[in-house]
């Protein structure tokens, strides 16, 4: 296990390109907040035109141990709020991803380590 | 002959022709006990008694005290059924990748005789508490891949958030 933030959560959310804005907006001040109180850290977010009309936005947070995505993922279930954001997401999304990953060394002397 | 799995209380004696013990620290969603059966009758005295239809399973040899674990859970009313299959492949590949797992079984719950919340039950049998609470939650085959059906954040999870999830000791061979 390297890393000091050993696990990634990547959210993949498809928009048609004029929902972007008002979308990131909802997100930040709905979603955000508690996101981090559960211990998810917000790493980066970027774009992707994924077609002529569609915007892929790509979120993506760390957590600090495998036990913490545990705790996050007990957490989220425990408010009702999450499921609201992710129901009131998908009503607009053309479509929605969310990969978990476990992050490995990239070099020899940090996979010996 | 049918299999049973029963939710108990503490202090429920175990009926004849039943194995079953108090759940262990960390146990969750239970009653205090869980109990396993095979008969054509369910274990009298349980909270709640599963009879179950299987859907796939492996003996492995193990001397001694095990730990055996159940899980209950609930897949949505309504998920298609090449869905539900596609989910019980996933679970069912587990033993593949995590060692801890000895002798396994996934079954559904059989609503005929048994109507009840719970669709399926997750068995496992481990050497130890450490093999459940370590590899097992820790390999990334169970974390970053299975989990993804039981995560309400997931657009694809069918799993309702109401989980048994309980483990006992066992003395001896529960799912040959």
């Amino acid at each position: 296990m390297t890393a000091a933030a050993p696990v990634r959560v990547q959210d993949t959310v498809v928009l048609a390109h004029g929902e972007v804005a008002a979308w990131e907006a909802d997100f930040r001040t709905r979603y955000v907040p508690g996101a981090e109180r559960r211990g998810l850290t917000l790493a980066e977010v970027w774009h992707e035109h994924v077609g002529t009309a569609d915007v892929a936005v790509h979120i993506l947070w760390t957590l600090p141990s495998i036990g913490a995505f545990y705790g996050m993922r007990a957490a989220a279930g425990a408010d009702p709020e999450v499921a609201r954001f992710w129901a009131d997401t998908d009503a607009v999304a053309v479509r929605r991803e969310r990969h978990i990953a476990h992050v490995q060394p990239i070099d020899a002397q940090e996979a010996s380590a | 002959m049918t299999r049973w799995t029963a939710l108990a209380g503490p202090d429920t004696p175990v009926p004849p022709g039943a194995v079953g013990g108090p759940d262990l620290p960390g146990s969750v969603g239970g009653t205090g006990a869980t109990w396993d059966a095979t008969g054509d009758e369910p274990p009298t005295g349980a909270t709640e008694a599963l009879a179950l239809t299987p859907v796939r399973s492996q003996a492995v040899p193990l001397d001694g005290r095990r730990v055996k674990r159940t899980l209950l859970l609930t897949v949505r009313e309504g998920t298609p059924a090449e869905v539900v299959e596609r989910f019980e492949a996933d679970l069912t590949a587990m033993p593949e990748h995590i060692t801890s797992i000895r002798g396994w079984a996934l079954s559904r719950v059989d609503q005929a005789r048994t109507p009840s919340v719970w669709t399926h039950v997750w068995e496992q049998e481990f050497a130890d508490v450490e093999g459940l609470t370590g590899e097992y939650l820790m390999h990334p085959y169970h974390w970053t891949y299975v989990d993804r059906w039981f995560d309400g954040e997931q657009p694809g999870s069918i799993v309702e958030p109401r989980l048994a999830h309980v483990f006992r000791w066992a003395d001896g061979p529960v799912l040959s």
